[in-house]
Formats: C-alpha cells, structure tokens, sequence
C-alpha cells in the first residue's frame, strides 16, 4: 500500500487492521455509508469490509480527516466535498438545512467518498508530442467521466510544460488549484516554473493570475460552469493558453454543456484529450475543430 | 535548653507555621491566576477559530497558553492531545498544579468535543467553556481572598500554640 493511501486510511479508526492481505490493489477510493460495510476500491477490484459502520463513526472520520476542523469548512461542505492535505478529496454527503431556498448548514453526514490522488509522473508522455506546436504549448482540455484520471493527467501535462519536453522548452505555469487536489500545497510536483493559487474560486483565480503573474500557461481542474468558462475565455483573449479538465464521456457530451459547447465553439482549445475505457487510458486526442488527430492505440 | 535560644525556636517555629499557611493561600492565588490565564486563552481559541477560522491545530499553537501549546504538538486526536496535556501540566510542581478536580474537569469537557463538528457546535462548546472558567475563576478569586488571610493566621496560632508548648 502506498504511503498516501496507509495515512488516508489511518484516519478511519479501525479499517487499516482489516485491510486484507490480497487486498484489491493500490487503493483508489474508500466509499463510507452509515448502515453500510466499508467500500474500497483498488486497480484489482473492490473489498468490502464485513461489518457496518454507523453514523457516528462516519462523523468521526469527517472529523478526523477535516484534521478536525470542520467548523473552518462549511464552504467547502456546503459545495458537498473535503480537500484532505495531500490533495485527495472526500465527497461528503448527507443531511443540510436550506436558508431561504440555498443550501445551508450540514447537520449530519452520511456518506464520503474519499478519492486519493494519485501522481504519476510520466502519464502524460503519450500525449505530450501532440500538445505542442512550433514550440510553443498548445491550449488543451482533458474530457472524462468522473474517476478516470483526467486531475492526475493535468498535473503532469502542468508538470511537463512548466518543466520542459523534447517539444518544447519549460514556461511559466499558473495552477488555479481551488480544491488543492493539483498540488496538494506543494504535497505534489506541478513543475520548477509553476505558481500554485489554491482555495480560491477558479474564475477569481484565473483573472487575477492573468494580471499578477504573467503566466504563459494557466492549468486548472474541472471547468463547466459559466462563470469559470468566461475566465478562460477572456485569459486566452489575453494570449494565456489553457489547460483544463472537464467531466463529458466524449465530444458529444462536451458539446451538450453549454459552458464547454461555448468554449469549443469558440476555439478556446486546439487539442481535446479524451480519456475512457479504464482508469488513465487515452481514448483519442482531438484537435479543436474535433478532427481525431490519434487514437490511445496509434499512442501506444 | 536556655531561655534565649527557646524564644528564639518559638519564633521560628511561629515563622514556618505562618509560612506553611501563606503558601496555602499562594495556590489560592495561583489558582485563580491559572483560572483567568486558560479563560483568556479560551477567547483567544474561540476568536481564531470561529472568526479566524484557522485549523485547529493552528489556533490551539496561536493560543500562547502551555495546554493548548502542548495539545497542538499531538492533533492526531485534539480530545486525547488535550487530556494527556492537562494531565502533565497538572501534576505535582506543573505550570497547572495549582488547579483542583473542579477546574480540569472543565479542561475535559472542552477535550470532549474541540474539533467535532460544525461550526455552531464549537461555538457553543467554546462559548460553555468560556462562562464556566468565567464562573470558577470568580468563585476561586472570592476563596482565596477569604481563605487567604485565614491560612496565614491559622499557620502563624499554630506555630505559637507549638511555640508555647515547647517553651
């Protein structure tokens, strides 16, 4: 098991004694019900654990991995998840108050689904030589479903162009990082050329790097509402490129999203990367005007 | 034994006696010393925390009191890091001996729940534990200025009552 998921699964009392010996390979997530056994999920499957958990001990575990301080966290609760310090995050979900028809206070947590973050330096070698062109980093968006890698694949292409490639020399990279799963507080390598601005809503972010630092590159994790999209569209306008993440199963699904349809329409990318068909897998990569440049297959 | 040297053994003996009972009555002081420090301490952790809203383990370091100083060093779990501080601190010739049963009991219920739950909750708790340090500061200031000057003079007729039957 590796060192972040042991210190993940330390915070939840009791489960990492009954971690099985032929567990379900590197762990990946860890699904937490009141009323229900505890749910993880590896590269090799899933293991159930034989008894329930209640709700008091979910409450706990909220607690523990808040580092127990869920009273300076509401904002994040109220959007319904838990940045952990090493980047990994816990989707919470449960029972909220409404105040005058938005969402309130939390007032009993029931479920987490803790996501650990992974870091893989090298995964984005297969797509790297598309990213570029005369030079010079090419704007990308990286497309997935929820849990098939999409963050840990920008970290590394962030990684890569800050760092330098056969391709292309390093830049100068900002990571709009609001939930910290990016660089995880400088936990994780984002490159020697990058500033990291974390906690900070992405469309907030975004701006006010564009004017602050300079950056030749601006990378930041999952884009879909109008107010992110209309930050990097007018980044691009001031001759930033971007590279982001946003969930959609393909192109078609890109498109059905009016905050992603206006960014493709509008050129905002020149290669969209889709990944599918398992965790980390490169299903094509596409240029913006959605013509299939290569398959994960041609890649490989 | 000649008279001179039993006058002079009566008078050190009512000068320790007295001594005994005006450290008595230092505790009593010391006590509510304490008492006011940790209070002040509560304030600074409630400010940090509910209006700051610095992590715990953070606020418990910007206290500046030795308990929670102490507790931050350990946050795996605030509610044991907390206990096993007040329990060190509080030991014979600590920086906290001078509290009694009463007043760490009120440190435990604070361990109880720091750092469980939401907001509100630790509003309340902090808000609790303020008023109750609050309260027993006040009862130990009115103690020890009763009891004060009782211990003294208690130790100093004592001292003479022994000084009297050994002379």
């Amino acid at each position: 098991m590796d060192e972040r998921a042991a210190n993940v699964l330390a915070l939840l009392p009791g489960l990492r004694e009954q971690w099985p010996d032929s567990g379900p390979g590197a762990l990946r997530e860890i699904r937490l019900r009141a009323g229900s056994p505890v749910q993880l999920i590896g590269e090799g499957g899933e293991w159930l654990s034989s008894g329930a958990v209640d709700e008091a001990w979910i409450a706990r575990a909220a607690d523990a991995l808040a580092a127990h301080s869920l009273y300076a966290r509401e904002e994040e609760l109220r959007q319904g998840y838990l940045s952990l310090e090493d980047g990994s995050r816990a989707g919470v979900c449960g029972c909220f108050t409404a105040e005058r028809g938005r969402i309130g206070r939390m007032t009993a947590v029931r479920s987490l689904c803790i996501r650990l973050a992974r870091e893989k330096k090298g995964c984005a070698d297969q797509v790297m030589p598309r990213l570029y062109e005369a030079g010079r980093p090419l704007s990308v968006l990286i497309l997935s479903p929820p849990g098939l890698g999409k963050t840990t694949l920008l970290r590394d292409v962030a990684r890569q162009f800050s760092l330098g490639t056969a391709w292309g020399r390093g830049v100068c990279v900002a990571v709009a990082d609001e939930r910290g799963e990016l660089s995880a507080g400088g936990r994780l390598d984002v490159g020697p050329r990058t500033d990291v601005m974390s906690g900070c809503p992405k469309a907030a972010a975004v701006a006010m790097m564009v004017r602050a630092m300079s950056p030749d590159v601006i990378a930041t994790d999952e884009l879909g509402g109008g107010e992110g999209a209309a930050a990097v569209l007018e980044a691009m306008r001031c001759g930033v490129t971007m590279a982001a993440t946003a969930h959609a199963r393909d192109l078609d699904d890109a498109h059905a999203r009016r905050a992603l349809r206006r960014l493709l329409e509008g050129g905002a990318f020149q290669r969209i990367i889709v990944l599918g068909g398992g965790v980390g897998r490169v299903e094509g990569v596409y240029d913006g005007a959605g013509k299939r440049l290569c398959s994960g297959e041609d890649e490989r | 034994m000649n008279a001179g040297l039993k006058l002079a053994a009566a008078a050190v003996l009512t000068a320790a006696c007295a001594g005994l009972g005006w450290s008595a009555a230092l505790k009593q002081t010391r006590r509510v010393k304490a008492l006011q420090s940790l209070r002040r301490a509560v304030s600074r952790l409630a400010e940090d925390m509910l209006e700051k809203r610095l992590p715990l383990r953070g606020a418990l370091a910007a206290s500046e009191h030795v308990l929670f100083s102490r507790a931050a060093q350990e946050c795996q779990s605030p509610e044991e890091a907390l206990r096993r501080a007040a329990r060190e601190l509080s030991g014979r010739g600590g920086p906290l001996d001078s509290l009694t049963r009463e007043d760490l009991a009120a440190v435990e219920r604070l361990a109880d729940g720091l750092g469980r739950g939401s907001l509100e909750r630790q509003r309340l708790l902090l808000r609790e534990t303020t008023d109750e340090l609050a309260a027993l500061s006040l009862a130990a200031e009115k103690l020890a200025a009763e009891r004060g000057r009782l211990y003294v003079s208690l130790g100093a007729l004592g001292g003479l009552a022994l000084a009297v039957m050994l002379v």
